[in-house]
């Protein structure tokens, strides 16, 4: 069974990839498209979600100012500094990352619900700080005219980046990295032990865990991917205001992440298609989205708190044995 | 020196919003162990029925009070037996993520009823009282009565009836208050009832004060969690003092130095009393 | 002298848990901790391993001063301990329980997921967890969720937990709480197996069966004190040991 099980994953894994590779056929209408991009950049803030909540146990409010961060350090980096987007990308992943250290040093020794709001609070803080420096930020009106890669190259293979394929393209990199990262972490030693203090913290600490170590290393890793799909919204959108960096966003990487399954890998990428998609056949304009998000994830977690993956899978599996 | 009574007074009113609202989160951590983190969206929502009741439909402003409160504490207990109350044998965190979808709603229905833009509620007795040459006004003084009031009364409610120690018994051992006969259940609705109320009352005595607008319940969400963990948690006296001692730094901070930092400068505070003492400065289990 | 307290205190608002405990713990021995409940036997342990900070007094542990250590500091240091409730990973297998125990002294951190193989680390993991599978008896449970296994073989997996930390000292809390006297002479396998390598054990306990059969040495508390410490034999003729853990009425009925 193992072996057969194994194989039937892998080819279930390739074909995720392949219908991802063609995706842009088969949607030509651009519209379609953009919305294809934007579920992946939600997907990939999913995921760094999924690493310091759904591996490690500890529920982060910041995301959404962790992603402004990354999206707000490209924009000035490729704006103002006018730096590649080969270089400024990693620097505003790392700022994000570094913002974590920042947050994560007095925000971890906390458990529970405490963690939770000390988080929100950081987030607060975060837009606080970019509507008040407006020289750099733009302040309130943001900053426009984002650049998003340019060719990479040029003598050698002359990419043009500008087209919506080629967007989509970039950020498909991007996403089957990150979920490459998430899936080594989880596999590795080190998720077994985010595994084990998220369900008993004090048991690890006996065992002669470093557990504060532990989560700090969850909550970087999560801020820099949580930065690197700020910096793909930027240079994909082209503009960054401050409730870019709202604690809102946060809450919908939450709700998606609930939807698709706390925890699971695939839940990262279900999530958000579902709900975008959903949002979008719906008609739910921005001001209902809030309500629309809250009540999926209230009705959620009442009755389906392992989210779809969560509760399809091991069904799956239960078909197979 | 008038100048700094005159921002003592503020803070005590500002104090006495977080005291009302912070009191309420610990009535039901400290017995469900469930952190409401939609608390702050529900004195929100409290300001803004008191918009839509007293201001569009201009029905008396009492009958609006009393009402308000009484619907914002029916609400709660909607919220406990419709979503908390399901759950309660589940993993902790649902708990946590159940609450934000509740705040998120809350939210969502507000801005759809009423959008984004600030209100503003009309103050029931205009005018303001003078003493030594302090101004204050009516209503800012109706906030430190009505607040000293509902506060002598929930100390009463704990302490003498039955109803308040068995809340209290349940929030030391729960297995024990079962044991002895107590009705969980019932308890646990009464204890949303009153954290929800107390939050309402919060958002009836604000809104005349300040501007009614839908961000408006997070800051007072904040700072009553700083002044839980800052007064120990589980401890209804430590989340009081939490309460005012926040107040007094955010007033304080904003006016001496500037409106930004006093953001910053209030959660400041609250690191500095984490890094060196975790469990609060009154001490208590985590 | 592995393990010293020295007037030890441990205060809670305004009760006294630990009043002036004075106890040494030697090297290869079994030393039984027993009283009533209460009388602060648990959270002597918890203090010795970090889980609470003492009010007043020292901890020595091979001479060295570990009184405010971090708690798994004091796990990597060789201390390893069980809980009078029984704490393990229920979500996981007998195996990876095990293996969490191994991983302190593995490289774990993120940077390692990216820089090391793993075939080397699952080869280690699998042969250190078989050994300590193996001394617990619950080898051929190894895949089984522990969440399903009953009360005794759950708290031989929390046995097989600090086992796996390559203890030098290993408290146990109540290894027994809540098992029935037949099932009893199998944990004391258990524990004469790790006594037997080389690691010194100390043993919070009730059932006096355990107690007779593998102590070397008894320290009695009541009330957060030492009555009277000495060798089994001593013990049981002891009239304050008696006194304090059944009462008056049996001191002068066993006279």
């Amino acid at each position: 069974m193992g072996k057969k099980y194994l194989s039937r994953q892998m080819g279930y894994f390739i074909g995720g990839i392949l219908i991802l590779i063609l995706l842009p056929k088969i949607l030509y209408i651009g519209f379609f498209l953009h919305i294809a991009t934007v579920i992946l950049i939600m997907a990939i803030l999913c995921l760094s979600l999924n690493i310091i909540f759904g591996y490690t146990g500890q529920l982060s409010l910041a995301h959404g100012g962790l992603f402004g961060i990354g999206g707000y350090v490209y924009a000035i980096l490729s704006t103002k500094l006018s730096l590649n987007f080969w270089i400024a990308c990693p620097i505003a992943a790392i700022a994000a990352g570094i913002a974590g250290v920042l947050i994560g040093v007095p925000s971890l020794r906390l458990r529970g619900p405490f963690f939770v709001i000390v988080t929100l609070g950081f987030n607060i803080i975060i837009v606080a700080i970019i509507k008040n420096l407006s020289k750099l930020t733009g302040g309130v009106n943001g900053l426009m005219g984002i650049p998003g890669p340019s060719s990479l190259f040029t003598s050698l293979i002359n990419i043009d980046f500008e087209t919506g394929f080629m967007k989509y393209y970039l950020i498909l990199f991007f996403f089957l990295i990150v979920t490459f990262i998430a899936y080594r972490t989880k596999k590795c030693l080190v998720g077994k032990c985010f595994a084990a203090i998220k369900e008993d913290e004090d048991l690890c600490k006996s065992v002669g865990i470093n557990t504060m170590s532990l989560k700090m290393q969850s909550f970087i890793l999560s801020s820099i991917l949580a930065g690197l799909s700020g910096v793909l919204y930027a240079s994909y959108i082209g503009m960054m205001i401050p409730e870019d960096a709202s604690f809102h966003i946060g809450f919908d990487a939450l709700v998606y992440l609930t939807v698709g399954g706390i925890g699971t890998l695939l839940g990262s990428i279900v999530g958000p298609t579902l709900m975008i998609i959903l949002s979008e056949i719906f008609q739910v304009v921005a001001e209902a989205r809030t309500l629309f998000n809250g009540l999926a994830l209230v009705l959620l977690i009442i009755f389906m708190p392992k989210g779809i993956i969560g509760n399809v899978l091991p069904l799956l599996k239960k078909k197979k044995v | 020196m008038v100048e700094i009574f005159q921002q003592i007074l503020n803070a005590i009113v500002l104090g006495c919003v977080y005291c009302l609202i912070a009191s309420g989160l610990t009535l039901v951590y400290g017995i469900m162990h469930v952190p409401n983190f939609a608390q702050g969206n529900i004195y929100m929502g409290a300001a803004y029925l008191v918009f839509l009741l007293g201001c569009i439909l201009g029905f008396n402003i009492i009958v609006v009070y009393l009402a308000t409160v009484f619907i914002m504490g029916l609400f709660g207990l909607i919220i406990e037996r419709c979503c908390f109350r399901p759950i309660s044998n589940t993993p902790h965190v649902n708990g946590f993520v159940i609450a934000i979808g509740i705040l998120m709603v809350i939210e969502g229905l507000i801005v759809i009823l009423f959008g984004a833009d600030y209100k503003e509620v009309l103050p029931i007795w205009k005018g303001k009282v003078e003493f030594y040459g302090i101004t204050i006004s009516i209503q800012r003084l109706l906030v430190i009565f009505g607040t000293f009031f509902v506060m002598v009364v929930l100390h009463i409610i704990l302490k003498k009836t039955i109803w308040g120690m068995s809340l209290v018994a349940m929030s030391q051992n729960r297995e024990l208050a079962l044991s002895v006969g107590i009705n969980v259940n019932r308890m646990t609705e009464l204890a949303f009832f009153m954290s929800t109320a107390l939050a309402g009352v919060g958002g009836i005595l604000m809104a005349p004060i300040s501007f009614v607008f839908p961000a408006m319940g997070m800051p007072p969400l904040l700072i009553s969690f700083a002044a839980i963990i800052f007064g120990g948690f589980g401890s209804l006296s430590g989340a009081i003092l939490g309460s005012f001692i926040m107040a007094f730094a955010g007033v304080f901070s904003m006016q001496y130095i500037s409106a930004i930092v006093s953001d910053i400068a209030i959660f400041g505070v609250m690191i500095m009393v984490l890094l060196f003492k975790p469990t609060g400065i009154m001490g208590g289990k985590n | 002298m592995l393990l010293e307290c020295k007037d030890i205190v441990k205060n809670f608002g305004g009760i006294t848990a630990v009043n002036k405990i004075n106890l040494s713990i030697k090297e290869g021995e079994i030393l039984g901790i027993i009283g009533p409940n209460g009388s602060g036997k648990s959270t002597l342990f918890n203090l010795m391993t970090g889980f609470l900070p003492v009010t007043s007094g020292e901890i020595l542990y091979k001479g060295k001063n570990i009184t405010g250590e971090p708690s798994h500091s004091i796990g990597r240091l060789g201390i390893a301990r069980t809980f009078q409730r029984t704490r393990i990973f229920l979500k996981e297998t007998v195996r990876d329980n095990i293996a969490i125990g191994l991983i302190p002294k593995m490289k774990h951190s993120v940077w390692d997921t990216v820089t090391r193989g793993r075939k080397n680390e699952e080869r280690l993991l699998s042969e250190r967890c078989a050994e300590v599978l193996h001394i617990i008896g619950l080898y051929e449970y190894s895949e089984r969720i522990a969440g399903e296994l009953d009360q005794e073989k759950q708290k031989r997996v929390a046995i097989g937990i600090g086992l796996a930390t390559d203890p030098i000292l290993f408290l146990l809390d109540e290894p027994t709480g809540g098992i029935n006297v037949e099932e009893v002479s199998q944990l004391i396998d258990i524990i004469k197996r790790v006594a037997n390598k080389g690691i010194t054990i100390c043993l919070i306990e009730h059932k006096v069966k355990m107690i007779m059969e593998l102590c070397s040495r008894i320290v009695v508390l009541n009330f957060g004190e030492k009555i009277v410490e000495g060798s089994p034999g001593e013990i049981i003729r002891n009239e304050n040991a008696i006194r304090a853990y059944l009462g008056k009425e049996y001191v002068t009925e066993n006279k």
